[in-house]
C-alpha cells in the first residue's frame, strides 16, 4: 500500500468504513503474523497474537496520530505484545506432557507431522525454527527486538532509531553485534548436530 | 577492523536505501551484516499464516458488527441502570467462561466491575463500563478455542443485543 492510499485508509477506518480496516489487516496481516511467528517461534501463539493484533488496531486506532508513521505504531504496539506475553510466559512456565491436549482440544503428540507434509520437512523446519529462537535467546531483549523488528517487522533502521530513542548507528551496532552473536550460536548449533 | 557509531550510521542510511557513499571498509561491514540476515531465514508455515489470517477476519468481522447502538444506550442510563447492566454481564461472561470451561473471569475484570457498580452515574463511569465490556469481549475472543468462537460469540452478541432491545430487565427495578 502506498503512502497516499494508506493515508486514505487510515483515514477511512478512523471514520468508521468497515472495510478500510479489512485493507488494512490485508496489508498488514501476514506481516504482522510472520513477526508473531518468528518471535515467539509458535503457530497457535502467533495466531492468537495476530487476532488480538487486530482487536487493538480497531480499538486504538483512534489514537494514532497521522503523521506518516503507521508501520513503527504498529509494530510497536506488536512488540509490546510479544514482550508481554515472554514474561508472562517466563514467570508461568508450564510443563506439557505430549499425551496432554491443547486448547482446542487436540492431542499434542497428534499436532507433531500433521498437515500432509512429509514428516522429514517438518521436522527440519521446526529445527531450523529450534535454532533460531535458541540464537534470538541469547540476545539482550532490547538487540533482539530491534533485530526482530528490522527482519520480521521490515522496518527500516531510521524507524528503529525513532521508535527506541537512540541514534541510528547505535541501532546498527547493536544489531550487527546481535547477528554476529546469533551466527556463533547458530554455527555451534549446526556443528554439534 | 574498528567500526564507529558514525561509521554504523552511514551503512544503516546505506541499507535502509538512502544514496550514501561508502568506504571499502563500511561496505564490507554492510555486505557481513546482509550476510548475516540470511540466519534469519527460517521458513513460514504458509498454512498456518493462512489460518492465523482466517481467524484474524472473523474477529474483525465479529468486532465491527457489534451493534453500534449499545454506546448511546449505555450513555442513557442511570448509574443503578449501569450497575445492573454490569452485574448482567459479568453473569452473561461467566456463564460462556464456565460453559466453555476456560475457568473463571479474571480478578481485574470483576473488580473493576465491582469498582463502577458501587459509584456509577457520570459519563467517566459509563466510558469505564464501555472499555471493561471492550476488554472482557477481547479476553473471550483470545481464549475460546477457534472452532467454537465464532458460535460462542454470536450467542454472546444475541445475548447482549437482547439485553438492549428488551429494556430494563425487572432486576432493575429491585435495585
Amino acid at each position: 500500500m502506498d503512502p497516499q492510499q494508506l493515508k486514505a485508509t487510515i483515514a477511512a477506518a478512523k471514520a468508521g468504513t468497515d472495510d478500510a480496516f479489512g485493507r488494512l489487516l490485508e496489508a498488514y496481516g501476514p506481516r504482522l503474523y510472520g513477526y508473531f511467528f518468528r518471535a515467539t517461534t509458535n503457530h497457535h501463539d502467533a495466531e492468537d497474537l495476530l487476532g488480538e493484533m487486530t482487536l487493538k488496531l480497531v480499538r486504538q486506532l483512534k489514537n494514532y496520530d497521522d503523521r506518516g508513521r503507521f508501520e513503527p505504531w504498529l509494530f510497536r504496539i506488536a512488540a509490546n505484545m510479544v514482550r508481554d506475553r515472554i514474561r508472562r510466559a517466563k514467570v508461568r512456565p508450564k510443563a506439557i506432557s505430549l499425551s496432554a491436549e491443547d486448547k482446542y482440544g487436540r492431542r499434542l503428540v497428534d499436532s507433531f507431522g500433521s498437515d500432509g507434509d512429509p514428516v522429514d520437512s517438518g521436522l527440519v523446519a521446526q529445527e531450523r525454527m529450534q535454532h533460531l529462537r535458541r540464537a534470538l535467546d541469547t540476545l539482550e531483549e532490547t538487540t533482539r527486538e530491534m533485530v526482530l523488528l528490522r527482519y520480521f517487522g521490515e522496518l527500516s533502521f531510521k524507524e528503529l532509531a525513532e521508535m527506541f530513542h537512540c541514534p541510528l548507528g547505535t541501532v546498527l551496532a547493536k544489531v550487527h553485534r546481535g547477528l554476529k552473536a546469533m551466527r556463533n550460536v547458530m554455527g555451534e548449533s549446526d556443528a554439534s548436530i | 577492523m574498528q567500526v564507529y557509531d558514525a561509521d554504523y550510521e552511514r551503512i544503516g542510511r546505506w541499507l535502509d536505501g538512502e544514496a550514501v557513499e561508502l568506504t571499502a571498509a563500511e561496505r564490507a561491514v554492510a555486505d557481513e551484516i546482509r550476510r548475516d540476515e540470511l540466519l534469519l531465514d527460517a521458513p513460514i508455515d504458509g498454512r498456518g499464516q493462512h489460518e492465523a489470517m482466517a481467524r484474524a477476519r472473523r474477529r474483525l468481522s465479529a468486532e465491527l458488527g457489534r451493534p453500534r447502538r449499545r454506546k448511546l444506550v449505555l450513555a442513557a442510563l442511570t448509574g443503578v441502570e449501569a450497575a445492573a447492566v454490569a452485574a448482567l454481564l459479568v453473569m452473561v461472561w461467566t456463564f460462556h467462561v464456565v460453559s466453555n470451561g476456560n475457568g473463571p473471569p479474571s480478578i481485574m475484570s470483576l473488580e473493576t466491575f465491582v469498582q463502577v457498580t458501587g459509584q456509577t452515574d457520570g459519563p467517566e463511569e459509563m466510558d469505564l463500563i464501555e472499555d471493561e465490556l471492550d476488554r472482557l469481549r477481547a479476553e473471550m475472543l483470545v481464549e475460546l478455542p477457534e472452532d467454537d468462537s465464532d458460535a460462542a460469540l454470536e450467542d454472546l452478541q444475541e445475548q447482549l443485543d437482547e439485553l438492549w432491545l428488551d429494556g430494563p430487565p425487572d432486576i432493575w427495578a429491585e435495585s
